[in-house]
């Protein structure tokens, strides 16, 4: 048994989860209830795949490895009361009454730190029910006062209660579109210090890059949040489809780890996932293994806004899913090497590789997504994603030129000292990547 | 591998990723010592002619510019790719894929994992559950006998995809399929089907789903593949010409539940909906404008992006045909590019009863009552025309109440009231243009985009205001009214692209 | 609660607001999300109705929001009234809305060279610990003797002839003309003599300039690139591949 929590932290994060769970049951055909859909006898996924998921009862229902957690109420009320509420165990949802009010320091050093006894005894508990603990899967947002503080303090104590399990994330990184506060390029900065050091892998996922595929790709002309997060669901559940189902590639957590991640700070692969379809196009497009592969080096099924085009690769994961023959793949990834877009960093001891899913993805009724029988995501360590740090990292230093808004974060107890020592940090990331994109030295390099 | 026949007029070739149909076979003058072969383009802007070469005609297209005649040398690859639907299973499918040279990135070799096992399982013929073989240069299915040998053994085949292959002899496919009891979906989507004989006994009741777009099916052909699957719930005719309504005006298929019609130049709804058991309809890119047709209570899904609706009165009329509606798609209509974006959403939800999901947005309770309450809103200060003696403005104001006729023009500033704005790009006024003040700044970019086409994400906008004081518009799903922009100002185009 | 959607120059959101909350505490939500002072706050609030309501001084108004509008509101927008407040400030920069991450640095963060060097847990720190990149002892040599390689590939080269750009799998040839041999500037630390080449197709990755320097053209996007000259040939017979203007075809 090799198990894996699911930690959900925050307003998007546990949409986001809410999305997931959805999903994770409708592949391992596993009803609302909990219960396995008729015709059943043992849920989808191998001996061993659905059970890294999903917790067997006594009684014969599924119970998610999950914990949702928030400051505030509302958002974990709608799970409460929603149509998947007898899937959870109410220990499993926990929420405060006053929220982090888009502070980090609000999340991570006071309201946050109040609950924080209260969940590390659920996790305990959730832990407790595992034969072979692998680690955790967080899902939370950098911007927001509750993803970004109480999800770094969740990581940090968790380093210190579980040693080395693994422990990776999926990080919904700001948009300027949909700015849910002045503060997020603190939070964000802030947070991304504090777990630099204890997460293994971060998959960031860009608000702005999912609405123009809503758009784009899935015809919605105006995507809502539900939207997005279906598709950031989709897109989560092709990066746990190996660890969930039989595959090849990435089917441990700490294996995400060993083939994407060079040196520990450099941990945020950017994630690409095809065939983004609506179900009226689906049927005109061929959905051929060399097209979807193609795809997934375009800018246009990025979960985050960059172009790799203007980088280098220290590592590629090709996962691909359900229909697919090996003389399509090798065909494929032979095309790939001939568009010449992609360069390998040739000094890192990560490479390229590629790996089978044998299920085919899912998709909900409501996520507007065609049903295909197969897809590729690809994981790709790239030094462009330096971008989205930049990006951040300018905002911050507009806003703390002028000290602007600083107070309320020394208001929650916070020192001033943290805030140049995350930024220096984030500036030595920056400067890590130029390093890791230095002296490569191939026959083929091309500007 | 047995050969399949050199191929004569009529036959369907691949040549370079175009798809054609060889018209003539023979010699010109032109090339003393080569074969010819006249050709017809699917994609009509591939030729060069219409089958006259020199003055003499060799063969006649459809289109004007849809034919060329080539050397054989041209065609002679394409020919020889040309297989048939059991070579192309096997090769494909069942043998392994052998040795193949490895792949470097630089000096990195690409590690590929699990593509043994993957041989493995697409090599045991009794499991396959799916098998896809599009685009593949399949011209015919093969050998009789081994077809009835071979589809017993396909066990749990559920679907078959043979779409966009070179196939034209509709029973040899049915000829296969007939003996697959598990199966339960079929493509054949872009084969051009010219052998139609169908004999009675040709009947498959297992398949539920098919998709058969673009095969340039007559209205007898489709009849006669209704006849061959009469338990379609599923089945997708786009791209196949005005002919293609006759599932639904006849009746053919007394199990459909849903029916793409895309892209077939319907000019009229298709009638008689009210009979079929259709739950969902996709009639997307038709130029329908209206919508006259008896009440049909069973269809729950309609998606009609790119059509003609350009009056909100053929939106009501969606709402009284299709009283169960909850989910429609109407994007890139006239009756909501024309004007307002926000405008034209609300005003259909407002205007459509049960509306759950349009254009694949979830629509909550809170938003619904929203649009309501804007919808009558705009009615009282007549600036939206609904039929007031009809059902859903009495349900409207059964639901909220009378809403108080007031004067126009001054509650809702951001309303009606048109902007003019002179759009300027490169130092010079290009177009003055007028908008809504609610329109969002995402929004204005895509017209202004086409009046300088850049892609959106390629500029950025700024106001200047009387003062010539600049303004940048930052937050681009905010209505430009934030951005306090009044009429007769100045907006300036910056280039931002690399 | 009602979801309101909140909008100010800084921030964009939909939030639930309850009705029985009083002005002041709605004031000091909303400083947390948009940067505004409750002092300096103005709301324009469109309500449910289509009605537009402006609320001034509303940190000092007396009464829960139900009572003072009656209905739940649709928007609120926060106007920030002190010109030069910090939110004021930030909207004003056209840094701060800018996705824009090349240009010059804000009066912002600078991690000196030295500083750099100092850490431990660097990226530069591991290179030098495992000897890997430029702290391979191989390195050096290899990067000597493969420039002086390209550098000799580079003498046989015409400017502005024919080229044939090759690659180490035969398959993918591209054709265009040689447009500049020289060294690069900028800081992607490439070294020695390099070829820039137009092709015939957009199968390169800019126009002729790097890093804002424009080596050769500008020629149309992703139709110039630049390879080492040791791919490179040049010669007349290299005539651009037309896939369609052979004679075969009438």
């Amino acid at each position: 048994m090799r198990e894996v929590i699911s930690v959900n932290v925050g307003q998007a994060g546990c949409q986001i989860g809410n999305a997931c769970w959805e999903l994770y049951s409708l592949e391992h055909g596993i009803r609302p209830d909990g219960y396995l859909e008729e015709g059943l006898t043992k849920p989808r996924g191998g001996e061993e795949g659905f059970s890294t998921f999903f917790n067997e009862t006594g009684s014969g229902k599924f119970v998610p490895r999950a914990l949702y957690v928030d400051l505030e109420p509302n958002v974990i009320d709608e799970v409460r009361t929603g149509p998947y509420r007898e899937l959870f165990h109410p220990e499993q949802l926990i929420s405060g009454k006053e929220d982090a009010a888009n502070n980090y320091a609000r999340g991570h050093y006071t309201v946050g730190r109040e609950l924080l006894d209260d969940i590390l005894d659920r996790i305990r508990k959730i832990s407790d029910q595992c034969d072979g603990l692998q680690g955790f899967l967080f899902t939370h947002s950098l911007g927001g006062g509750t993803g970004s503080g109480l999800g770094s303090l969740l990581l940090e104590q968790l380093s210190i209660d579980y040693g080395k399990k693994s422990k990776l994330e999926f990080a919904v990184y700001p948009a300027p579109q949909v700015s849910t506060s002045v503060v997020e390029p603190y939070n964000t900065v802030l947070t991304t210090h504090t777990t630099l050091e204890h997460a293994d892998c971060t998959f960031m996922v860009d608000n702005e890059a999912i609405y123009d595929m809503c758009k784009k790709n899935l015809d919605i002309s105006r995507p809502s949040l539900s939207n997005l997060n279906n598709l950031i669901a989709q897109v989560v559940s092709s990066v746990t489809a190996s660890l969930r189902f039989d595959g090849s590639l990435n089917v441990d957590l700490n294996e995400f780890q060993t083939n994407l991640v060079p040196y520990p700070r450099i941990h945020f692969p950017l994630v690409s996932y095809a065939p983004i379809l609506s179900k009226s196009k689906a049927h005109h497009e061929s959905n051929a293994v060399s097209e979807i592969t193609n795809a997934c080096f375009e800018p246009g099924n990025q979960m985050v806004k960059c172009d790799p085009r203007s980088g280098k690769y220290m590592a590629t994961c090709l996962l691909y899913r359900g229909d697919v023959v090996t003389r399509d793949v090798q065909n494929a990834v032979a095309q790939v090497k001939n568009k010449r877009t992609v360069q390998l960093v040739d000094w890192c001891p990560t490479g390229f590789k590629i790996g089978i899913c044998y299920e085919p993805p899912t998709a909900t009724p409501q996520s507007q997504l065609s049903s295909v029988n197969r897809a590729v995501c690809m994981l790709s360590n790239t030094t462009a994603i330096a971008d989205a740090w930049k990006r951040i990292d300018r905002k911050f230093d507009l806003m703390y030129s002028k000290r602007a808004f600083v107070h309320w974060y020394v208001g929650e107890g916070m020192e001033e000292g943290e805030f140049t020592e995350a930024r220096e940090d984030l500036a030595a990331l920056e400067r890590d990547y130029i390093e890791v994109g230095a002296d490569s030295y191939a026959d083929e390099e091309e500007f | 591998m047995p050969h399949l026949p050199w191929p004569s007029v009529g036959d369907r070739l691949c040549v370079e990723g175009q798809f054609c149909t060889i018209r003539f076979v023979g010699e010109i003058p032109q090339w003393k010592s080569e074969k010819a072969y006249g050709l017809e383009w699917d994609n009509i802007t591939r030729g060069k002619h219409s089958g006259v070469v020199g003055g003499v005609r060799y063969f006649e297209t459809k289109f004007r510019t849809s034919g060329s005649i080539v050397k054989e040398s041209k065609v002679i690859e394409a020919i020889h790719r040309r297989c048939t639907f059991i070579d192309s299973l096997s090769n494909v499918y069942l043998s392994k894929a052998g040795k193949h040279r490895d792949v470097y990135f630089g000096s990195k070799r690409v590690e590929m994992t699990g593509l043994d096992v993957l041989d493995l399982r697409n090599g045991d013929v009794s499991s396959l559950k799916c098998i896809n073989l599009s685009y593949r240069n399949i011209a015919a299915m093969g050998d009789l006998s081994k077809l009835r040998l071979l589809a017993p053994t396909l066990k749990s085949l559920k679907q078959l995809n043979l779409s966009h292959n070179l196939l034209t002899d509709i029973s040899q496919v049915i000829s296969l399929i007939g003996g697959i009891k598990s199966l339960r979906s079929l493509d054949i989507s872009g084969n051009k089907f010219t052998e139609f004989k169908i004999g009675e006994g040709d009947r498959v009741w297992s398949v539920t789903e098919l998709s058969a777009n673009c095969c340039e099916l007559s209205a007898e052909n489709i009849e006669k593949l209704c006849y061959v699957f009469p338990a379609l719930q599923t089945l997708q005719l786009d791209g196949n010409g005005r002919s293609a309504s006759i599932v639904l005006s006849q009746n053919l298929l007394p199990d459909l539940s849903e029916l793409s019609l895309a892209n077939n130049y319907l000019e009229e709804f298709p009638q008689h909906c009210e009979k079929s058991a259709v739950t969902s309809l996709n009639l997307s890119y038709n130029p329908i404008s209206r919508i006259s047709l008896k009440r049909a209570t069973k269809i729950r899904t309609l998606a009609m992006s790119n059509c003609e609706l350009n009056t909100w009165s053929s939106i009501d009329a969606i709402c009284i045909t299709f009283p169960e509606l909850t989910n429609l798609k109407i994007n890139d209509n006239p009756i909501n590019t024309k004007g307002s974006s926000d405008d034209a959403y609300l005003q259909t939800i407002g205007r459509i009863r049960k509306l759950l999901y349009l254009d694949g947005t979830f629509i909550a309770e809170k938003e619904k009552q929203d649009a309501e309450i804007y919808l009558m809103t705009l009615v009282s200060k007549s600036q939206a025309p609904i039929n007031e003696l009809g059902e859903q403005w009495r349900y409207l104001t059964n639901k909220h109440g009378k809403i108080s006729r007031k004067p126009s023009s001054n509650i809702m500033g951001s309303g009606l009231a048109t902007l003019n704005l002179s759009i300027y790009f490169e130092g010079r006024k290009i177009r003055e243009i007028e908008v809504l003040p609610c329109y969002s700044v995402r929004y204005l970019k895509s017209i202004i985009s086409k009046l300088v086409t850049l892609s959106i994400f390629d500029f950025e906008l700024s106001r200047i205001s009387s003062d010539g004081v600049e303004h940048e518009f930052n937050f681009e799903f905010s209505p430009i009214s934030t951005f306090s922009v009044k009429n007769n100002d100045v907006i300036s185009v910056l280039r931002t692209g690399r | 609660m009602p979801l309101v959607h909140i909008l100010s120059d800084l921030c964009s959101i939909s939030r639930e607001i309850n009705l029985e909350w009083d002005w002041k505490l709605l004031c000091e939500k909303l400083t947390q999300i948009s940067g505004v002072l409750p002092a300096d706050m103005l709301f324009e609030i469109e309500l449910q109705d289509g009605t537009k309501k402006r609320v001034e001084k509303a940190v000092s108004r007396a009464g829960s929001l139900q009572q003072t509008l009656g209905q739940a509101p649709l928007i609120i927008r926060i106007i920030d009234t002190n010109e030069n407040s910090i939110a004021n400030e930030l909207a004003q920069d056209p840094a701060f809305n800018s996705e824009n991450t090349s240009g010059e640095a804000p009066s912002g963060f600078t991690l000196s060279e030295d500083d750099y060097q100092q850490r431990s847990d660097s990226v530069l720190q591991w290179k030098k610990n495992c000897g890997l990149g430029k702290f391979d002892p191989n390195y050096r040599a290899k990067l000597e003797k493969d420039l002086t390689f390209q550098a000799d590939c580079a003498t046989d080269l015409v400017l502005n002839e024919r080229c044939l750009v090759s690659a180490s799998d035969t398959t993918s040839e591209r054709r265009g003309w040689l447009r500049y041999v020289g060294s690069l500037p900028g800081p992607r630390g490439a070294q020695g003599t390099w070829c820039g080449v137009e092709f015939d197709e957009p199968c390169g990755k800019n126009d002729g300039t790097l890093d804002g320097h424009v080596l050769f053209g500008p020629v149309k996007p992703q139709y110039g690139g630049f390879v080492k000259p040791s791919n490179v040939k040049t010669s007349s017979e290299y005539q651009p591949i037309d896939d369609f203007a052979s004679d075969d075809e009438l």
